[in-house]
């Protein structure tokens, strides 16, 4: 039979075959919540705990997992306005339409949202447990969210690492750039060790920096800075630290680290790490310089994690006195590394005429007994969020690390800076925590529900500074974090998308040529060998 | 073998650097999921095990431990988990490197009944040669249920005794009668081998090869090559 004959054939069969999808999908849909059923004066156990929460309006569906034993799952979500969504499940899977979802909150912004959930046994009777409520927030969060995934590293890594963008208003994640640990071209692979750091400026993708190490066959290892300004991408050939764009976008600060790793034989957490020199020095972004001045980078104190006030007269940073003398270096860590504990300080500037005033304390650690790390500021102005910590500077290695919130409108009037510890703080590490461009949310890494695997959380915080429940950043398949062995950390929220990504930036790191900038100070301790003569290793940091 | 030894974050730490090299192997899940699961780190031990039970082998050894979390949390039906949780390092101490000798003493000091910990110390030193150390240290072995000392241990002490022209009581440890042949023969064998400038290493090896006598004077003093 030739193949015009059997046209007709395929033809029917194709029709057959639509037909007996649509009446599936019709009698699917025609699937009602049970009307028998017994009530269940409890709400039931979800995964992940999306209960009880303010969520953003334009957020993506929020599937869950249904921890009740049954045979048939009924979910109905529904709200003051507009359709209820209805979802039929044998698993207790529960997979949100996207735009029945979208539809919803948008209807019902600043309105409670219900997930009423019915439950078939084994025996074929129906439970409806009591409705699972969260709210809807009236602001949106930033749209995007840009992390870097990797293993959680014990040492440098040469696996797999990558700063990705996710959408946050569906499930759409894109790798900006990654280490090229998969790709089939071995120079590439070999040359990106590892991406670090992305800072952005105003949550606004416009203006980006991305730190690169690289690594090349003889054990070079050149560090630089991508600098992606609208759509063109430099390579500066310098290493930034921990960076805070000028709200003007003139100009970033950052600080210059010696930030070895050791480990512990039985804490609960093996990493530990010590800021055994540091500075801050900026950049200004028009002329490629970097400067610094005397009040940041002090030789008897260690000057870290900058950030600028939201109207830019302000930098916060920690500082905290070195302890230790060059002869005590040569241990590693060094006699003393537990009792360093930072203070929050500031100091005055005056962009136009590039004017620094003094260092004023604005948190003592003496006062707090804890070491301060991370701060961040609203974009409002109104609030300072960061982290305390027994002691040194970074959180996320430190289990008892929780997020605090300081108020700064109020400090003129009162003559102190009030601040306390969010009630959202678990008994696992908090850390990393970033403003939406409106203020209304922060996201922040915590180890709270997946160990060692950091992941990131956002949560509302009112006009008043209350912040509710955290929302754990939501997944197409509720399952993937139960077998996600990848950390999400350093996240940071943007209204768009970073543009250059993939490639393009592949491209720029690949380049030799680096814009070379001077820095004007050598650390104040130079970089110290390691007791046996060695370097330190170089590591990775969540 | 760290795990056994009582070092879990030791044995956390090698395993994390392994996936560089291996990836995610299901073998280093599993150990990492033991680690955590000897750690009390349930989060993370489920993660691992989630990890583990969509891979084809290891899937119902994960689900078995998955299913031991949700019904016994703190895992104390589990003989194995226990017993490495009895020899689990609780006094912290940092590191940049492993620094073996200083991290087995410490084990040792902690727990004395860590027979294992005693033998890897001991095994330390006689690998390195530090027979000084050693002979400090040898006291202990009977706080262990020893029948006899072992061999390597004897001769080790007998090559001290003669190296250092300390006075030790060899009666103290022991000493079969064996073991002073073996050593005197040794000897007489090193010495004319000594007078005719000869390698004494194959007459050595033929009947004295799995001795520390022979890891010590030849194979540790690089006479073999």
């Amino acid at each position: 039979m030739k193949i015009h004959n059997k046209l007709p054939i395929i033809f029917l069969l194709l029709i057959v075959l639509s037909g007996s999808l649509l009446v599936y999908y019709a009698l699917r849909n025609k699937q009602q919540l049970p009307h028998d059923y017994v009530t269940v004066e409890r709400i039931p156990a979800i995964k992940p705990d999306y209960s009880d929460c303010v969520i953003p309006p334009n957020s993506a569906p929020l599937n869950f997992m249904v921890r009740q034993d049954g045979t048939s799952y009924a979910v109905k979500i529904y709200s003051k306005h507009g359709e209820p969504v209805e979802i039929f499940s044998r698993s207790p899977k529960i997979i949100i339409p996207i735009n029945a979802w979208h539809k919803l909150l948008s209807e019902n912004k600043g309105e409670e949202l219900y997930f009423s959930i019915f439950v078939k046994s084994r025996e074929g009777s129906w439970r409806r447990f009591s409705p699972v409520t969260n709210k809807i927030a009236r602001e949106d969060i930033d749209g995007f969210i840009v992390y870097r995934k990797m293993q959680p590293t014990h040492h440098h890594t040469m696996s797999e690492i990558s700063v990705c963008q996710r959408n946050l208003e569906n499930y759409d994640e894109t790798i900006l750039l990654d280490n090229g640990y998969n790709q089939s071209d071995s120079w590439y692979a070999g040359y990106i060790d590892c991406v670090n750091c992305h800072t952005f400026c105003n949550n606004r993708p416009q203006k980006t920096l991305l730190g690169v190490r690289g690594y090349l066959p003889g054990g070079t290892s050149p560090a630089s800075t991508l600098f992606m300004e609208n759509n063109q991408v430099k390579k500066i050939g310098a290493k930034f630290g921990y960076t805070s764009w000028h709200p003007s976008g003139r100009l970033a600060i950052y600080s210059i680290n010696n930030l070895p790793m050791f480990f512990h034989s039985a804490r609960d957490e093996v990493r530990d790490t010590v800021n055994l020199d540091s500075l801050l020095a900026y950049f200004w972004a028009d002329s490629m310089t970097i400067k610094t001045v005397e009040q940041i980078s002090q030789k008897e104190r260690l000057e870290n994690w900058p950030a600028w006030s939201a109207d830019g007269r302000y930098l916060y940073f920690c500082s905290a006195p070195k302890l230790w003398s060059k002869e005590n270096l040569k241990k590693h860590p060094p006699d003393g590394y537990r009792d360093v504990r930072y203070d929050l300080v500031r100091i005055s500037y005056d962009i136009d005429t590039d004017t620094w005033g003094r260092v004023e304390t604005i948190l003592s650690a003496k006062d707090t007994g804890r070491s301060i790390a991370m701060p961040r500021t609203s974009p409002d102005g109104r609030w300072l969020s960061f982290c305390m910590i027994d002691y040194g500077y970074f959180p996320p290695w430190h289990l008892g690390s929780d997020l605090y919130l300081m108020d700064l409108k109020t400090a003129p009037e009162t003559g102190e800076h009030q601040y306390r510890r969010l009630e959202i703080n678990s008994d696992q590490s908090e850390s990393w925590q970033c403003w939406s461009s409106n203020s209304r949310w922060i996201v922040f890494s915590s180890k709270r529900d997946y160990g060692v695997f950091t992941k990131p959380y956002f949560s509302y915080v009112d006009q008043q500074g209350k912040v509710y429940k955290p929302v754990l950043l939501p997944q197409k398949n509720p399952e993937f974090y139960q077998s996600c062995v990848r950390t999400f950390n350093t996240p940071e929220l943007i209204v768009e998308p970073v543009k250059a990504t993939g490639e393009k930036l592949r491209r720029v790191v690949r380049n030799q040529e680096a814009i070379a900038v001077e820095i004007p100070v050598t650390m104040a301790t130079p970089k110290e060998p390691g007791a046996d003569g060695s370097e330190y290793p170089r590591q990775e940091r969540e | 073998v760290f795990l056994d030894l009582g070092m879990t974050n030791l044995s956390e730490f090698d395993l994390a650097k392994s996936i560089d090299t291996f990836q995610e192997h299901p073998v280093i899940l599993q150990r990492l999921a033991l680690v955590n699961m000897v750690k009390d780190n349930r989060a993370s031990a489920r993660v691992y095990l989630g990890a583990l039970s969509n891979t084809l082998f290891h899937a119902d050894w994960a689900d078995k431990y998955l299913g031991l979390l949700r019904t016994d949390p703190n895992l104390s039906t589990d003989s194995e988990i226990q017993q490495w949780r009895s020899v689990r390092v609780q006094n912290d101490c940092s590191f940049r490197d492993l620094k073996e000798a200083d991290y087995l003493g410490e084990l040792l000091e902690e727990n004395g009944e860590n027979k294992m910990s005693f033998e890897y110390l001991m095994a330390w030193y006689l690998l390195n040669g530090q027979l000084d150390i050693f002979a400090q240290n040898l006291d202990r072995w009977k706080d262990y249920d020893y029948s006899r000392m072992p061999q390597h241990y004897q001769e080790a002490i007998l090559i001290y005794a003669s190296q250092s022209q300390k006075e030790i009581n060899l009666k103290d440890y022991m000493i079969s009668e064996e073991t002073f042949k073996r050593f005197e023969d040794i000897n007489r064998l090193m010495m004319q081998y000594s007078y005719n400038k000869a390698n004494p290493a194959p007459a050595l090896a033929a009947n004295y090869g799995n001795t520390y006598f022979y890891y010590f004077l030849i194979l540790r003093s690089g006479l073999n090559r």
